[in-house]
C-alpha cells in the first residue's frame, strides 16, 4: 500500500466509515461524555492517544506473539489485556512526566479501557490484515473520526441545554434523536467515491 | 424463591439495563437492524453475563482489589471468546452476520457494570439470577428496538414478510441514523411510563401526608421538582 | 489460595513497608497471572473442541456456493497452484464427477460492513457463470441486497473487466456494497487469468 492509499484509508476512516455514525463503535462515551465541548475534546484527545499507541502495540502482539504460536483465537483476550495495561501505563507515565497533559486527560483515561472503539480498531486492523504503518494510521484516523463526532455533537448539545422539550424526551431520548440527525448528515459521506 | 423472581423482574423490567440504566449502547444500536441479529446478540451476551457473574462471584474473595477491573476483563474476555468459538462452530450464519460485535461483548458496559456492582459483592446464586435477569432484559430491549426497525424499515420480522407488499420500505430505519432515532423514541416511551408511574406514587404519598381525608388538588404532582434518571 | 493469603498477612506484620509492598505486588501479580493462565487454558480447550466443526462449516458454505453456481449437488474442486503469483484469491478447477465444468475463484472485497467473501464461477472458456456470496456483513435490507439474485444475476455471461454503472447497475442507496461486489468480480477475473496462464491453461 502506497502513501496515497494510506491517505484514502484515513479519509475513509474519518468520514465515510466514521466509527460513531456509521459503525457504532464507541457510542457509550459518545453519549455519556458529550455534554460540554471542552470535556468532549479532552475525551477525544485521550482516545486518539490511546488508539494510536494501541494500534501499534496490538499489531506487534498479534504478529509477533499470537501468529507464530498459532494462537490467533486468543486475540480478543490478548488485545483487551494489552489495552487495559496500556491505559494504566499511559496514566502512570503522564502523571509522572507530563503532569499538564495528565491534568487535562487524566479523568478520561480509565474510561477508555471499556471504549469499544479501541478494541474494535485493533480487531479490524487484524481482520483487514493491515501492515504496521497502516494499523497505526488506521487507529489514529479512526480516533480522529471519533473526536470529530464527539466534539461536533457536544457543540450541538451545549446549545440544547436551554431547550424545553416534552418531559418524556428530556435528557437521553433527545440526545439520541440529535445524534440521529447528525448521523444523517454524516451518511452523506457514504456516497463519496474513493 | 420469591426473592429470585423479584430479582428477575427487576432485571427485565424495572431496572432494565438498556432502557432504564442506559448501558451497552453500542450493541443496542448496531445489532438491531434485524430481529434475528438482536436475538442472537442478546442471547450471546446473556450467556457471557451469566457465566461471568457466576465466576466473578465465586472468585470475589480471591481477586485482589487493586487489579479487579483487569481481572474481570480477562475473565469476561475468556467467556466471550468461548462463546464466539462455539457460535462459529454451531451457529455459523449468525456468527457471520453479527461479525465484530461478538468480540466486542467484552467491552459491553452491562457486563462490567454487573460484575462491579453486583457479582463482586454477592454470593454465587443471586449473582447467577442477576445475570439471567439482566441478560434477558438486554435481550428484551434489543428485540423491542429491532422489531420496530425491521418492521418499519423492511416490512419484515425474522426475515418473513409481515406488512403487505405495497408497504414502502422506509430504509431510514435500518440506516445508522434510524438506529439513534428509534432508540430515542423507545426510551422516551419508557420515560413517559416511568414518569407517570412516579407521579402517581408521589401524588398518593402527598395525599396521604397532607390531606388524610380530603381529595388531593390536581396540580400537586407537577410542582414537585423532577428527578431525571441519567446513569450514563 | 488461602495459603497465599496467610503468607501475605504474616509478612505484613513482620517485615518493613518496602518488603511488604513487594510481597503484596507479587501476590497480586501472581493471582492475575493465574487467572489469565486459567482463562487461556479454558479458551484453548474450547478452541480445540470446536476447530474441526468450524472448518467443516467453512468448507460446507463454500461448497454450497459453488454447487449453487454450477447447479451441482456435490461439486468436486481442485485448487490450482499459484506459486510465485502475489494474489490472495484461490482458484479452483470444478468437476462434475470427472468432467471439467469450469473454474471458481474465491475472492474477498471490502464492503461497507467489512469484507465480503464471494465465489465467482466461470465456464471453461472464462465467461462468468454466476456469483455467490459466502459471507458478508452489510446492512440488512440495504447493502445486503448486493448479495441477492437480482443484483448478482447481472454478472452472468460477462467476460471482461466490469464498470459499475455501465456493465452492472448499482443498487440505489447501496453504492459501496455494489461497488465492492463488482470489484471483487473484476479481481477474480484478473486472478483467474493469471493463474491459468501460469498453469498453461486457456487465456482469452
Amino acid at each position: 500500500m502506497n502513501f496515497g492509499n494510506i491517505l484514502l484509508m484515513m479519509f475513509s476512516a474519518i468520514l465515510v466509515e466514521n466509527f460513531i455514525f456509521a459503525k457504532f463503535y464507541g457510542c457509550c462515551p459518545f453519549l455519556g461524555v458529550s455534554e460540554k465541548p471542552d470535556t468532549a475534546l479532552g475525551m477525544g484527545m485521550a482516545v486518539t492517544f490511546v488508539m494510536t499507541v494501541s494500534g501499534a502495540v496490538t499489531w506487534v502482539v498479534y504478529e509477533c506473539l499470537l501468529v507464530p504460536f498459532g494462537l490467533e483465537y486468543l486475540q480478543t483476550v490478548a488485545f483487551i489485556l494489552v489495552i487495559a495495561a496500556l491505559v494504566q501505563f499511559i496514566e502512570m507515565f503522564l502523571r509522572k512526566f507530563i503532569p499538564a497533559l495528565y491534568n487535562a486527560l487524566g479523568i478520561y483515561l480509565p474510561l477508555i479501557t471499556t471504549n469499544c472503539a479501541v478494541l474494535s480498531a485493533a480487531l479490524l486492523a487484524v481482520q483487514k490484515s493491515y501492515s504496521f504503518i497502516e494499523a497505526v494510521c488506521f487507529g489514529f484516523s479512526a480516533a480522529l473520526g471519533f473526536t470529530l463526532a464527539i466534539t461536533v455533537f457536544a457543540g450541538v448539545r451545549s446549545r440544547m441545554q436551554n431547550a424545553d422539550p416534552p418531559r418524556a424526551f428530556k435528557g437521553f431520548p433527545l440526545t439520541l434523536i440529535t445524534a440521529g440527525l447528525l448521523a444523517m448528515a454524516f451518511s452523506c459521506f457514504s456516497g463519496v467515491k474513493l | 424463591m420469591n426473592k429470585y423472581i423479584k430479582q428477575l423482574k427487576e432485571g427485565i423490567l424495572d431496572n432494565n439495563p438498556t432502557l432504564v440504566q442506559l448501558l451497552g449502547m453500542c450493541p443496542t444500536l448496531a445489532t438491531t437492524t434485524s430481529l434475528k441479529n438482536a436475538v442472537g446478540m442478546g442471547l450471546a451476551a446473556t450467556a457471557v453475563l451469566i457465566c461471568s457473574n457466576l465466576f466473578i462471584s465465586l472468585l470475589r474473595k480471591f481477586i485482589p482489589k487493586q487489579v479487579r477491573i483487569a481481572a474481570y476483563i480477562v475473565i469476561v474476555s475468556g467467556f466471550v471468546t468461548a462463546v464466539e468459538l462455539l457460535m462459529r462452530a454451531y451457529f455459523y450464519s449468525l456468527y457471520q452476520s453479527l461479525g465484530l460485535f461478538i468480540p466486542l461483548i467484552v467491552v459491553n458496559c452491562i457486563i462490567l457494570a454487573r460484575a462491579e456492582a453486583f457479582a463482586s459483592k454477592n454470593p454465587p446464586l443471586p449473582s447467577l439470577v442477576d445475570g439471567v435477569g439482566m441478560g434477558l432484559g438486554f435481550t428484551f430491549a434489543l428485540c423491542l428496538i429491532a422489531s420496530v426497525r425491521e418492521l418499519l424499515g423492511a416490512g419484515t420480522l425474522f426475515g418473513l414478510q409481515v406488512l403487505p407488499d405495497a408497504y414502502p420500505e422506509m430504509t431510514f430505519f435500518v440506516l445508522p441514523a434510524g438506529a439513534f432515532v428509534t432508540l430515542g423514541f423507545v426510551i422516551a416511551a419508557v420515560q413517559k411510563i416511568r414518569n407517570s408511574a412516579a407521579d402517581r406514587a408521589r401524588l398518593k404519598s402527598i395525599e396521604e401526608q397532607r390531606y388524610p381525608a380530603a381529595p388531593a388538588p390536581e396540580q400537586v404532582g407537577e410542582t414537585e421538582t423532577e428527578k431525571e434518571v441519567d446513569l450514563v | 489460595m488461602s495459603k497465599e493469603k496467610k503468607k501475605t498477612t504474616v509478612t505484613k506484620n513482620e517485615a518493613g513497608s518496602a518488603k511488604k509492598n513487594f510481597w503484596q505486588a507479587a501476590v497480586v501479580g501472581a493471582k492475575l497471572l493465574l487467572i489469565c493462565a486459567i482463562v487461556a487454558g479454558v479458551v484453548s480447550f474450547v478452541y480445540a473442541l470446536t476447530a474441526e466443526q468450524y472448518a467443516i462449516n467453512m468448507q460446507a458454505t463454500k461448497n454450497e456456493a459453488i454447487g449453487e453456481i454450477f447447479g451441482l449437488s456435490a461439486p468436486k474442486c481442485e485448487a490450482l497452484p499459484a506459486e510465485g503469483l502475489e494474489i490472495e484469491e484461490t482458484v479452483f478447477k470444478v468437476y462434475d464427477g470427472d468432467t471439467h465444468v469450469g473454474y471458481c475463484v474465491e475472492v474477498k472485497s471490502g464492503g461497507f460492513g467489512g469484507d465480503i467473501t464471494m465465489m465467482v464461477g466461470y465456464t471453461a472458456d472464462c465467461t462468468v457463470l454466476g456469483v455467490e456470496i459466502v459471507s458478508m456483513s452489510e446492512t440488512p435490507g440495504l447493502g445486503s441486497k448486493a448479495g441477492e439474485a437480482p443484483f448478482l444475476s447481472q454478472f452472468a455471461g460477462k467476460t471482461d473487466t466490469l464498470t459499475l454503472g455501465e456493465d452492472v447497475d448499482a443498487i440505489s442507496g447501496a453504492t459501496i456494497s455494489s461497488k465492492a461486489v463488482t470489484e471483487g468480480v473484476n479481481q477474480a477475473f484478473q486472478s483467474l487469468q493469471n493463474v491459468l496462464s501460469l498453469n498453461g491453461g486457456a487465456i482469452r
